[in-house]
């Protein structure tokens, strides 16, 4: 126990460490770039885009959008992916398009969405939902198409249809596979919204730092970033947390 | 005490008692699409189970034992020939024939816990609440000796244990017919011997039907009321013995009987001889 503890000490010192480095750095003017500001006036920008709302509303703006296209994409992909592991037909019809589709990289969507949809809302959250809908559903799948069917005859014999088996017995054993898509998938989501604002429309946290680079406001940009890494930080922390709890019987 | 379910079964059932047998497979015919053409697993059998019956199937490995089970089931469909319950023709697993299986750590839900376990199969039936729900599942956890464990998860208990929880789960839907698939050939012979007085005992409390899958002689004779010898090549029924000793029998003198010795070559016989075993100590 005192062992792991000094352990992740050791772990923030080395955190500690580089941003003193980074302050260091900039004070002694090692960097070469005049516009890269110290650590301590990215925090001030951040305490001032926190304070004056311009950073909570930009960060609203992208993760409002996120987890809506998540949200879609993962109910979604859960009943593609049952139908895909319960039937062949519908695996032999989709498992060629998802093994083609899926190695595009992600951003490379929105181009093609933005001249179906626009620049707004509609298209970010669409290419949300597409780009994180692929994990989901090949995890889903791969859960499915691997119950014990000792498992799913117990529930024939317990007197479940095959809707119920479904319900109860299919998609909570595939659970685990379908938890480890939608981590993938969370990250995805993140990383395509702001990618999604960073090149069209005027709104979102994405949006606010390219803009602030653009206008030479670049304390406000490594605050948006600083806000990203937390963000990013507290969303997949919440992630496992709900994880562990929802797997405890693994642990039990 | 009993569920009510079980109790007002037992009623509706003394009427329609009159002969029926509550499970009846007729000229039942099982086989498979193999490579290399068909492959017959049962071939024209006939088997009749009485209520309150413990029968049990042996014979040996590959004759069919575990096919017939299923088809009794419901959970596997029967080439031609049929599979009555009750009098009505079985095409999917009817309510009142529950299934154990032989994989039976494989057939716990290991996300729920051992109460939610054994409630599970009352979870579809949308008269049974919550409240009663549990009441059952503690009930029948009782009854296993598994009451101290209702809130652990399946992965904590022995496979013993576990055992235990499927056949309570099994009869948590208060059925009329037990089927148990070598429920005891992975388990250590205390516990085997353990789990037999348990099976005995609840077959015998709630007064069920029993049919019962072994390729244990011995066991088959200490539990049941009958016991059916299939063979392979024609996979027909060989040999059908009523086997009446008084219950609750003593497993310890009842291998001295000698009508017992006598059932027990009758029975090693059979399955010796199929399999090709030969002993030339001139015994007869």
């Amino acid at each position: 126990m005192i062992r792991r503890l000094s352990l992740r000490a050791t772990g923030i010192g080395l955190i500690v460490l580089l941003v003193v480095a980074w302050e260091l750095a900039v004070r002694l003017q090692l960097v070469d770039s005049p516009s890269i500001p110290s650590f301590s006036a990215s925090v001030a920008a951040l305490v001032g885009g926190i304070t004056d709302g311009t950073l909570p509303v930009a960060m609203g703006e992208t993760l409002s959008r996120v987890l809506v296209g998540y949200v879609v994409a993962v109910v979604a992909a859960v009943v593609v992916g049952a139908l895909m592991g319960t039937s062949r037909f519908v695996y032999y019809l989709l498992e060629p398009v998802t093994e083609l589709l899926r190695p595009i990289p992600s951003a490379a969507y929105i181009p093609i969405a933005i001249l179906l949809l626009g620049v707004g809302s509609e298209m970010k959250i669409a290419v949300i939902a597409l780009t994180s809908f692929f994990p989901v559903v090949l995890s889903t799948c791969g859960g499915v198409r691997s119950v014990d069917p000792i498992l799913v005859d117990t529930g024939r014999t317990l007197g479940y249809g095959p809707l119920g088996r479904l319900r109860r017995i299919v998609l909570p054993s595939a659970l685990p596979e379908t938890l480890t898509g939608m981590r993938v998938a969370l990250g995805i989501a993140l990383i395509v919204g702001i990618v999604s604002e960073m090149l069209a429309g005027d709104t979102g946290i994405g949006y606010l730092i390219l803009e602030s680079q653009r206008i030479f406001q670049v304390p406000l940009m490594f605050a948006g970033i600083i806000t990203l890494a937390l963000v990013g930080y507290l969303l997949n922390l919440a992630f496992v947390r709900v994880e562990s709890h929802l797997l405890r019987w693994r642990t039990a | 005490m009993l569920p009510e379910t079980v109790a007002s079964d037992r009623a509706t059932r003394a009427d329609e008692q009159a002969g029926h047998p509550v499970l009846a497979a007729r000229d039942v015919v099982k086989s498979y699409l193999a490579r290399g053409g068909e492959s017959v697993v049962l071939d024209h059998v006939d088997l009749d189970v009485a209520d309150g019956d413990f029968l049990t199937i042996v014979g040996p490995s590959g004759c069919g034992k575990t096919t017939m089970l299923q088809l009794l089931a419901g959970l596997s469909p029967v080439t031609s020939g049929s599979v009555r319950f009750a009098g009505t023709v079985v095409e999917s697993p009817p309510p009142g024939v529950v299934y154990v299986f032989q994989q039976f750590a494989k057939s716990i839900f290991p996300w729920r816990t051992v109460l939610d376990n054994v409630v599970f199969g009352l979870e579809r039936d949308r008269g049974i609440d919550r409240r009663r729900r549990t009441e059952i599942g503690r009930e029948m956890l009782g009854r296993v000796g598994l009451e101290a464990y209702e809130r652990h998860y399946p992965g904590q208990l022995s496979g013993g244990m576990q055992q235990r929880l499927a056949i309570a789960r099994a009869l948590a839907t208060s059925p009329r017919v037990l089927l148990m698939d070598e429920p005891f050939s992975a388990l250590d012979a205390l516990t085997r011997a353990k789990l037999q007085k348990l099976v005995l005992d609840l077959w015998r409390s709630l007064g069920i039907t029993v049919v019962f899958v072994t390729h244990d002689i011995e066991e088959a004779l200490l539990l049941s009321t009958r016991v059916v010898a299939l063979r392979k090549s024609p996979a027909t029924v060989d040999i059908d013995l009523r086997v009446d000793f008084a219950h609750p029998r003593n497993p310890v003198t009842l291998g001295e009987d000698p009508r017992f010795l006598a059932m027990r070559r009758q029975l090693l016989d059979s399955i010796y001889r199929q399999e090709g075993l030969s002993y030339e100590d001139g015994a007869r």
